[in-house]
């Protein structure tokens, strides 16, 4: 994606545009890229994309009940819960009717 | 459960509290449940009622008001599976239900029972595994109680039955975010940080052009 924008930005829109700095200033590299608007256009939007892609590959649990939770005690159990061999078992029973 | 549940009742560890705005985290794309599950043929009732189970999520709607007793919470019950007895016939329930209060006075919360798949645990001694998307539940029951945001507090897994048993079975269930790069929650971030960005990039730039 990176690639195609960047082929993209200096094949349609002509590359980057550089000012003229002394080559001798060791920061020199750095301060080349000419600060315009199609640059900034540009950069920030690449930024973006690493935003993008943070948040994309986020993933966080907050809760989890599987097998091994057995030791982990993620879970407060009620009434008639019981775990046995990885499973949680539920079970209810209202006889007001009876 | 996990989690802190309001007005004082219970609390147990905790759990990832993250704040869920309409259309943002609350919308598809965001946060997701994974389960399997299975009921027993041991379902039935003595007279006219109900069984659902499902996954409930408590939301803090107040900060100094959560361990009020009077105060107005919101829990959201994503049902998993549900039988209603009436007239002779059992029937599934699949529609949203929303109710303020409770018929046993015990609360004022607003609940919002709802649905994502209809046709899971349909068939009795089966597991059946399925993910949810949870945001867009959770805008529709934000959208109920008229708030634009609210604060997630406390999960439980919760099988009732009223005038009936019941048993079920839960292999695992899983609660994550796994932000979806054309959800809401994804554009809106990324579409602050470029503006940011951008505003920060030109700033600097009408500085350097000055100097």
């Amino acid at each position: 994606m990176l690639a195609i924008i960047l082929v993209v930005y200096e094949k349609v829109l002509g590359g980057l545009k550089h000012t003229e700095y002394p080559l001798n200033n060791p920061f020199s590299f750095y301060f080349r890229w000419k600060m315009n608007r199609k640059n900034i256009i540009i950069s920030s939007f690449i930024f973006n994309l690493f935003v993008i892609a943070y948040v994309y590959f986020s993933e966080q649990e907050i809760v989890v009940l599987e097998s091994d939770f057995i030791d982990s005690h993620q879970f407060l159990l009620r009434n008639d819960a019981v775990i046995l061999e990885g499973v949680l078992y539920l079970k209810v029973n209202d006889t007001r009717g009876l | 459960m996990c989690g802190v549940l309001p007005h004082g009742w219970d609390r147990y560890l905790n759990i990832n509290q993250i704040e869920f705005r309409k259309n943002i985290e609350a919308e598809e794309g965001f946060i997701f449940l994974d389960v399997k599950a299975k009921r027993s043929l041991n379902f039935g009732f003595y007279n006219e009622g109900w069984i659902n189970l499902f996954v409930s999520f408590w939301f803090m709607l107040d900060n100094d008001t959560f361990n009020d007793p009077n105060s107005t919470q919101l829990v959201v019950d994503v049902r998993l599976f549900g039988l209603q007895y009436r007239s002779g016939n059992v029937r599934y329930v699949i529609e949203d239900i929303a109710f303020q209060g409770h018929s046993l006075g015990i609360d004022n919360d607003y609940h919002y029972i709802t649905s994502d798949n209809q046709f899971f645990l349909s068939e009795a001694n089966q597991y059946y595994e399925v993910q949810l998307d949870l945001g867009k539940l959770f805008k529709k029951a934000l959208t109920y109680c008229g708030r634009d945001s609210a604060r997630l507090m406390e999960i439980e897994i919760v099988l009732e039955a009223n005038y009936g048993y019941a048993e079920a079975e839960i292999d695992y269930i899983k609660i994550y975010t796994d932000p979806k790069p054309n959800s809401s929650y994804v554009l809106v971030n990324s579409t602050m940080i470029f503006l940011m960005a951008f505003i920060s990039l030109a700033f600097i730039a009408i500085l350097r052009v000055r100097r």
